[in-house]
């Protein structure tokens, strides 16, 4: 069997490169009882440098999961919780006087770091919202005349409760286009459960080791955008976006009065690469539509705008997702 | 000339009759009076007979309708009115009529007699003669004859647009439900339109597909992702049409996951079919080119899964799959669409 030279070599650095991947899952394993896709997310947001929005109820590990990630991978972790009377400086820091020195001085704030966790990002209002994301897609931060890049990794995981709407500020649609992925995570399996009880009745609970530098990575993210997608995969992705803005042209005419606006070409961006992430973590050297498929809600879940018909019908952007999966042809 | 006389001379009369009456103090009188004296042909005038009598007498009135000579006519009677007197003891009664003539010239409202019941017995005061004078219309001759007026617009009322604005409300709903049906049933059409299968065997249309892929030496002229492609399309194909598994949608796992939970339990076409697709699948996707040998093997392969799993009917109508005897004298090859 004759393979072409370009992905032999690509599979064989894949393999070397992604074998840190196989231990970071050991190691959330440890503490983190099931949430596999939880998991999983992180790593794609993490390999293909793309922000990551969790929704979920109270209670399921979102921010254990965040502070374990940065605990594995050697980075530094700040979790700043979104509040009403949250400011600006407050996240990205301010100008402050020093008597002794007689100037201004930089103060930098929570943000100055690898991993940060936006706990309820929908708390705080537009103002701080905008600093947070202004500073996810720049990733440089002016504070007075200086400019500060961040450092690298730089990852933000906001979280958000679907539950208690009252007194939030929704992010707005162009704002939560920034998020590479939307991630809802659901309630762990029984069993699951049982295990999850017993970790925290125990005498210690357990801990993750830090098995992997920042490096790793950085140099992980460029093997990442080397591995190889095709044309077929490429036209799949783009089907798929093209089926949120024109589902009439793919068999969907029931869907055409329940969009407002479909995936962006952002959209086929952040599918294509973290299609590529996911093929990565699987230690492959190329995209399989299995791949496209099991990114595909996460990315576009949140850059579907439905329709007060749709809202009226109950039609969710999951919805419209599965069934333009089920409607397209796999290459 | 004599009628102004004769005119005037009524008046006088009728002046010096009520001066008369109320010189004598009766307490039953009777007034007969119009709004005017001298009106157009046509017009329409009120005329008053206010009955003066005691509180509590009782007065008949005359039938209008009967009463009028042949120059006037009723146009309508109102209910009669009861007013105060400025004597106690005393009301007026009022029957007011609208009237009006067509005949030109002098005419005269006659005398009504109104009766009354006293002690002694029955007794009756009597309207006063109204004169009225009917003008026709001045034709000016100076002027050219016009031509005959149309009808005159009459305003339209609500109650006359009630029933046609009610009937344009029943058919703008009727237009709107139908509308809304139409839509609710567009909206609950399937989710794509399904290409409707080929009206064969499924294994009729593999084999035929597969000879004709063999045919075309599609991977001995380099064509080797294209060739592994149609192969795929032909057994997603056939897989679709044999099992009714929407393979055209799915992954290659999502394929194989399915067809665990088919009617499908020949593990050697299984894994000939898992070789096949996962083979492909690195063709088209990992830019892999098998050796020439592996190309037609593959092919084989896919015949193979095609006969162990077409579907066939044994002559007792128990059904079956995979190969048969080739002289089928007992062996009844069944199209899918009959079993589905």
């Amino acid at each position: 069997m004759n393979q072409t030279v370009n992905v032999q070599e690509l599979n064989e650095r894949i393999r070397n490169e992604s074998s840190f991947v196989d231990m970071i899952n050991m190691e959330m394993d440890k503490v983190i009882v099931g949430q596999k896709h939880l998991v999983e997310s992180l790593l794609v947001g993490l390999l293909s440098d793309g922000h990551v929005l969790l929704e979920g109820v109270p209670g399921l590990a979102k921010t254990l999961a965040i502070s374990t990630l940065s605990g594995i991978v050697d980075a530094r972790f700040n979790r700043i919780q979104f509040t009403p009377d949250l400011l600006p400086a407050d996240l990205l820091g301010t100008m402050i006087y020093s008597q002794q020195k007689e100037q201004f001085m930089v103060k930098k704030g929570p943000i100055f770091t690898n991993f940060v966790l936006a706990d309820e990002i929908n708390r705080s209002p537009a103002k701080v919202q905008s600093a947070l994301l202004e500073a996810m897609q720049e990733r440089q931060i002016t504070i007075g005349e200086e400019t500060f890049k961040l450092d690298q990794p730089f990852l933000v995981l906001a979280t958000q409760n679907p539950i208690e709407q009252e007194g939030t500020y929704p992010l707005p649609e162009a704002q939560v286009d920034r998020f590479m992925l939307k991630v809802v995570i659901d309630y762990p399996q029984l069993e699951e459960e049982k295990l999850i009880v017993r970790q925290n009745l125990a005498k210690e609970f357990p801990t993750a080791n830090q098995v992997v530098q920042p490096d790793d990575i950085i140099r992980a993210r460029g093997v990442v955008k080397e591995v190889y997608i095709d044309e077929k995969i490429e036209r799949y992705i783009l089907d798929i976006v093209f089926a949120t803005r024109y589902p009439q042209h793919y068999g969907l005419d029931h869907f055409q009065g329940m969009i407002n606006y479909g995936g962006s070409p952002r959209a086929s961006i952040n599918l294509a690469l973290a299609a590529k992430a996911y093929a990565f973590i699987k230690r492959r050297g190329y995209v399989i539509p299995e791949d496209v498929r099991a990114v595909c809600h996460d990315v576009l879940r949140h850059r579907i705008g439905l329709s007060y018909e749709a809202e009226a019908e109950n039609v969710t952007s999951e919805d419209i997702v599965t069934q333009i999966l089920n409607a397209i042809e796999v290459p | 000339m004599v009628k102004r006389g004769t005119l005037g001379s009524v008046i006088f009369l009728m002046f010096l009759l009520a001066f008369i009456g109320q010189l004598r103090g009766q307490p039953y009188s009777v007034r007969a009076t119009v709004d005017t004296n001298r009106i157009q042909i046509g017009d329409q005038i009120h005329l008053d007979y206010t009955v003066n009598q005691p509180e509590t007498a009782r007065v008949a009135f005359p039938s209008m309708e009967q009463r009028f000579s042949q120059d006037i006519e009723l146009i309508r009677a109102y209910p009669r009115d009861t007013l105060e007197s400025k004597s106690s003891g005393m009301i007026r009664v009022r029957q007011r009529l609208l009237i009006t003539s067509f005949d030109s010239g002098a005419v005269e409202i006659p005398s009504m007699a109104f009766k009354y019941r006293h002690q002694q017995g029955v007794d009756s005061i009597v309207s006063p003669p109204v004169s009225l004078f009917v003008e026709t219309v001045r034709v000016d001759t100076t002027r050219s004859i016009f031509g005959i007026k149309g009808p005159l617009g009459a305003p339209l009322s609500f109650a006359e647009l009630l029933p046609y604005l009610l009937a344009a409300l029943a058919l703008a709903g009727l237009i709107w439900a139908g509308i809304y049906l139409w839509k609710r049933r567009k909206k609950h059409q399937p989710a794509a339109e399904t290409p409707s299968k080929p009206d064969e065997p499924a294994h009729v249309y593999a084999f035929r597909e597969l000879d004709r892929l063999k045919e075309q030496r599609l991977w001995q002229n380099g064509q080797v992702k294209l060739y592994y492609t149609r192969l795929t399309e032909i057994l997603r194909t056939y897989l679709w049409m044999r099992y009714d598994i929407k393979t055209l949608e799915r992954t290659t796992d999502e394929i194989l996951l399915s067809l665990q939970n088919s009617e499908l339990n020949d593990q050697q076409a299984y894994d000939q079919l898992s070789t096949i697709l996962k083979t492909a699948d690195l063709v088209k996707f990992a830019r892999m080119e098998p050796a020439p040998g592996e190309n037609e093997s593959h092919l084989e392969s896919a015949y193979a899964f095609v006969r162990a799993t077409r579907y066939v009917e044994q002559a007792g109508g128990q059904e079956t799959e995979g190969d048969q005897p080739e002289n089928g004298e007992n062996v009844n090859v069944k199209s899918e669409q009959q079993t589905q």
